[in-house]
């Protein structure tokens, strides 16, 4: 058996705790920005799947469809490698000259990715408010955005909350797969001090608790700010 | 007021509306009765643009209504529904001064103004903090009927606005219909009730395998009171039409 000297010395000297603790914050923008992103991008695909307009509801059915079939990791790479190359030339150099762009295109692909996944949990909270309610706010002469904003949202949210905090912990780890485009997110700081220390099993462990502390706060928060209804918690309390 | 003409509307594969002719004019109340089933509700989401007709012209007020103009009537029909479909997650203050707020601009203090004073008048003064769930069939159906009213509507369409109400209450919506014809509202009930409908009546009409069958006329030769219909046959025993509120539009 291979014998492994640990040494967690290394986690401290300072010019891995700058990657880390930058690579971590990093992580931390991305999750917000894709997810802030993503939810924009689902309910926009909600409300065009569940519009009595044919022509909003088949392209918006077929993009959620073809966006939910494929990797993740795909859209991050077809916004960062691809996307530049389908557009005018100068627009294309413009991207790839951009520093932030590699930050910009792991946030479109993250987001597009959860957003088709949101779009069916939103387009489910949604019909699920009684068809009866939408008519008495048409009749009332109520628009479909005030409909939506006053009668919809409001009550589908609240259904719907639990779902998209899973939703939102997902993207929160599949910052992860930006790796990929050398994101400098903590992923890839633990592969930079791997490859520079050897000491892969310290940073590893380390990220794995960064990840975990951080998906399990967001979860522990979103579950006390949106309580599923009907539902028991593990300390026993009961969400009417 | 209302006015439909040659009415044409398919469900299932029959004939809900088989060329309808209807017009009620400002003040009258007309009450629509015949066996469930027979399309009377069906009529009533026509005139308020919530279902679309296949043939026929339907107008409100001169204005023409078809699939979709619910919204852009603004409030101007109101409708009671029959499973009264309040906003669940709104008390019942807020349900009925929430349109009032959105569509017709008032501010939130005029908006719960209104409102109490209609919870008031249908004796529900005390439920304006209640939400839905927390009330009775009878006091949501009141709080559904101030909802339309809050809007100032100049035609009502009540679905059954009795069925879930006592006697008293009952003579409560008796007089707040005798209310709505003295605001010159044009109002069309379907109901069960044979009393309420005597009671608040100008016309009575029945819907017959998709036909309007006016009651009044129909009467002396017609064989539902034979027995082939019990409800309306007893419905036409109990109603005493006044002659001067019979004036045909």
């Amino acid at each position: 058996m291979l014998h492994y000297d640990f040494d967690w010395s290394i986690l401290l000297r300072p010019q891995f705790a700058e990657l880390l603790v930058d690579g971590t914050l990093r992580t931390l923008a991305l999750a917000a920005v894709a997810g802030a992103l993503s939810f924009v991008a689902g309910a926009l695909l909600a409300l065009a799947r569940t519009s009595p307009v044919a022509a909003l509801r088949w392209p918006a059915e077929l993009a959620v469809e073809v966006v939910r079939n494929v990797p993740a990791l795909f859209w991050v790479l077809f916004f960062y490698f691809v996307l530049p190359e389908l557009l005018p030339p100068a627009w294309g150099e413009r991207l790839h000259t951009w520093p932030d762009y590699v930050f910009a295109a792991a946030a479109m692909g993250l987001a597009l990715d959860n957003g088709a996944y949101l779009s069916d949990i939103m387009r489910n909270g949604m019909v699920k408010v009684s068809r009866g309610q939408r008519e008495a706010a048409a009749n009332c002469g109520m628009s479909v955005w005030q409909e939506s904003l006053c009668i919809l949202c409001p009550q589908s949210l609240r259904t719907m909350m639990p779902a998209i905090a899973n939703r939102m912990i997902h993207v929160f780890k599949n910052t992860s797969l930006c790796v990929a485009i050398s994101l400098p997110e903590l992923s890839w700081a633990t592969q930079q001090i791997e490859s520079i220390t050897f000491k892969g099993l310290e940073v590893t462990l380390l990220a794995t608790a960064v990840y975990a502390t951080g998906s399990l706060s967001l979860a522990w928060a979103l579950s006390r700010c949106f309580p599923a209804p009907g539902l028991t918690t593990p300390w026993g309390d009961r969400h009417v | 007021m209302i006015n439909c003409q040659r009415v044409f509307k398919r469900l299932a594969g029959r004939n809900v509306l088989d060329g309808v002719d209807l017009q009620v004019t400002r003040g009258e109340t007309m009450v629509l009765c015949g066996p469930s089933g027979t399309g009377k509700t069906t009529l009533l989401r026509v005139i308020s643009g919530l279902e679309s007709i296949d043939a026929g012209r339907i107008s409100v007020d001169s204005l023409p209504v078809h699939s979709g103009s619910a919204r852009s009537l603004k409030g101007k029909v109101g409708m009671l529904f029959q499973h009264f479909n309040l906003f669940e997650h709104l008390n019942a203050l807020d349900n009925i001064a929430l349109a009032p707020r959105q569509v017709l601009g008032l501010n939130k203090a005029a908006a719960h103004r209104r409102a109490a004073g209609l919870l008031d008048d249908l004796g529900l003064g005390d439920k304006g903090g209640h939400l839905p769930a927390q009330l009775s069939g009878g006091e949501k159906q009141r709080v559904a009927l101030a909802r339309c009213l809050a809007m100032e509507p100049s035609v009502m369409l009540l679905d059954e606005p009795t069925s879930a109400l006592d006697p008293a209450r009952t003579s409560q919506v008796a007089a707040l219909v005798s209310r709505l014809k003295r605001d010159n509202v044009a109002t069309v009930i379907v109901s069960h009730d044979p009393q309420f409908g005597a009671q608040v009546a100008d016309r009575m009409m029945a819907l017959d395998q998709g036909r309007l069958v006016d009651l009044d006329d129909e009467l002396p030769c017609c064989d539902l009171v034979a027995g082939s219909w019990p409800r309306v046959a007893a419905a036409l025993g109990e109603w005493r039409p006044a002659p001067a509120l019979h004036a045909r539009a």
